[in-house]
Order: C-alpha cells, then structure tokens, then sequence
C-alpha cells in the first residue's frame, strides 16, 4: 500500500519536473500518467513474483483512489462562491450554452465515433 | 464566561483549523453520495453538485471565506494530482481494447473536442456573454484539473471553469441517455465529449448477435464476451468503470484542447472567430 502510494507519487514528482524543465502545457500529473502506463506496458511481460505482486498493489491502490475521485473535486467546485455574483447576472445563458453546447457535441462525437468504428461493428 | 461566549470560542479555534473543513467536505460528500444511492442513481442528484452545494450553503451562512475554507480543504485537492497518475490503470487495464478502438478514440476525441469548443464559443457570442465568461467556458470538456489550467491561460477564471465543467459533466449524464436513445433508438451513449460510456446496439433484432461496439469492448460479441471473467466486470461495473476509463481517454483531449484553446485565446477576438470557423 504505501510502496504503491510511493511509487504514485514518485511518478507525479517525475511528471512535474519534466513538465518544469520542458515548460510543457501539458500538466505534470498527465506526464506522470504516462510515464506510468508506460512503465506498467513494458513490464507487462515480467512473471517474477515480486513484480507481479508489487502490479497488483499498485493497482488496487490506484482503484480505491479513483473510487473516491469525485470527492476530489468538491474543494474546487466550492469556489463557486466567490463568482455568485458574475454567475447571477449570466446564469440563464450559462447554462444554455452548457446544455446546447452539450446536446450538439455529444451527437456530433457519437456520429464520429460510429462512422469511425462502423467497419468494424459491421463486419 | 457564559456558555453561548465558551462555544463561540471554540468555533473560532475550530474554524482555523484544517479538520473541520476536512471534515465537513467528506460529510457533505458522504451524505450526497447517500442521497444519491437511495434515490435510485438520478443524475441530477450528482454527489458532486450536491455537496459542493452543501459546503457553499454552510460557508455561506457562517461567513467564511473560500480562502479560509480551502486551507483546510486542499488536503483532499492535493490528491487530485496522484488520482491523475493512477487513471493510467484504467488504461493499463483496458490498454488491448485501447489500441483495437484507437481509430475510433482517437478520431472522435480529436474531432469532438475541436467541435466542442468551436460550438461553445458561437454560442456563447450568439448569447451575447461577456469575454471572461466565454474564456470560462471554453474548457469545458476537459476534467476538471486542466480545464482549470487552460482557463488561467487563457484568462478565463479557473473556479468558475471548474463549476463550470462540473455542471457539464451532470448535463452530460443526465441528458446522455436521453439524446442519444432519441437519436440511436435502444442503443446506448458510448462516447461523448471525450467521455466514454457504453453502447449496446441489438443488430437485426437478434439479441445473441448484439454487439458492443463502444470503445470498451469493442466490436467483440456481447455473448461470448459476457463469459468472460474481464468483460462481466466491465458489464456489472460498466457505469464505474467505464466512467473512469473515459475519465482517462478524457485526459488526453486535454493537451490538444489547452493549445488550441491557447492559440485562439490569446490573439484578438476576430481571429479567434475565424479559427473556430475554420474548425
């Protein structure tokens, strides 16, 4: 458990810093994720058991994070508050343009990723 | 010292503290997240949407400031960052079907997020939105932590973003199902905005032919699929599972949005117009 949160961290550190030293606008933790796909990808292969085992922890431990990764959101989403007023005076077109924009976006991808993926399904 | 000037001390030590906020993120989040359950997983009652609303009522009443309350708060915020690395599981888990769809991922995602933006942007300008509200906007589709980012470069504001894309995030589940049943008859969202869910579709009204044709399993028959030790964890968790999954494929429209959203941000209003029309 606390090797995998190490390791996790570990790979977070590594994203950041390329991302610092590259000046990347690609977030560090996004370099940490896949520095991290990639390190499990080329040990995919590996059956010692200690590599097998350590796999599985980090796993597991990545699982019961992401359990919980909606929480994460709320101390940011809480920020809501210092924008009531700007969010007052728009809040009707706001949300019109989430909803539109959604519906309209969501059709168009779907279409996309049917025209795309079609061959395949219908073969 | 009477009672009530006792209490009212010991909320002013408690309030500076970090373990009140701390507890009273996780106890809203607990709460909604009963709330949710028991009212059977309807979407407008997202975990998320109502405890940020619990914790914004509460910091409200009792006059706290956001800064005061996020002191305590960024300890579960930090996490953010590691959870971001771990979502490489989902994709270590899924990664021979990752690279059987990537056609279709990749296409869509990349098309999809183009539009995204693009649709934003014309209609925020329809409606007549201020510009630091439509640079809010704009990152919507992204999760959370990059949209923020994107909006900071831009000049949007990162929290109102951070709503912003939370709100999208429970249009998006609620309506999901519905636009596209309307628009697919039984068949189910796959993928939307970057976020992949599941679609089934009975093909010939043969139901032992169907196939999921999401990006998940796809093109692999659901029958023989569903044998599978794997593939019944994907279709008992596929709500879960797939959720964090499209989390992860999510993440990587997120570079690609944040430089086109950077581009267009930066240079003035016209050009920005013609960019997005070009898209």
């Amino acid at each position: 458990m606390l090797g995998a949160i190490f390791t996790i961290f570990i790979f977070q550190l590594a994203g950041e810093a390329f991302q610092k030293y590259f000046d990347l606008a690609i977030p560090g933790p996004v370099i940490g994720l896949i520095l991290m796909l990639l390190s499990l990808l080329l040990t995919k292969q590996n059956i010692n058991p200690n590599v097998t085992t350590f796999r599985t922890n980090i796993i597991n431990t990545s699982e019961h994070l992401l359990k919980y990764l909606s929480l994460l959101f709320v101390p940011i989403g809480v920020g809501v508050i210092m924008h009531l007023q700007l969010l007052e005076a728009q809040l009707l077109r706001i949300i019109a343009v989430i909803v539109l924009g959604t519906i309209f976006t969501m059709i168009f991808t779907s279409v996309i990723f049917l025209k795309t993926s079609k061959a395949k399904a219908d073969e | 010292m009477s009672d009530a000037a006792k209490l009212y001390q010991v909320w002013v030590y408690l309030q500076a503290e970090p373990l009140f906020w701390l507890t009273l993120t996780i106890g809203a989040y607990l709460l909604a997240d009963r709330l949710y359950r028991a009212s059977g997983l309807f979407p407008l009652l997202n975990p998320v949407a109502i405890s940020i609303i619990l914790v914004s009522t509460c910091l409200i009443n009792f006059g706290v400031e956001y800064e005061r309350y996020f002191d305590g708060a960024k300890f579960i915020h930090f996490l953010l960052g590691p959870a971001t690395v771990a979502l490489s599981i989902p994709i270590y888990l899924n990664w021979n079907i990752v690279v059987g769809a990537k056609k279709a991922i990749v296409t869509s995602v990349l098309l999809g997020s183009l539009f995204a933006i693009g649709i934003t942007y014309a209609i925020a300008v329809i409606l007549q939105l201020d510009l630091v509200t439509t640079k809010s906007l704009l990152p919507r589709n992204v999760t959370v932590p990059i949209a923020m980012g994107i909006s900071e470069i831009i000049g949007g504001v990162p929290s109102l973003t951070a709503i912003i894309t939370i709100v999208t995030g429970i249009i998006g589940a609620a309506l999901g199902t519905f636009v596209l049943d309307q628009k697919y008859g039984r068949s189910r969202l796959c993928l939307w905005a970057g976020k992949s869910w599941h679609w089934h579709r009975t093909r010939h009204g043969q139901r032992q032919r169907s196939r999921c044709i999401c990006c998940c399993c796809d093109g692999v028959e659901w029958h023989r699929y569903s044998r599978d030790h794997t593939a019944r964890f994907f279709h008992n968790q596929r709500f879960s599972l797939n959720y964090r999954f499209g989390h992860s494929i999510t993440i990587f429209a997120g570079p690609i949005k944040w430089n086109l959203a950077t581009t267009s941000g930066q240079t003035d209003n016209r050009k920005t117009k013609c960019r997005i029309v070009q898209i």
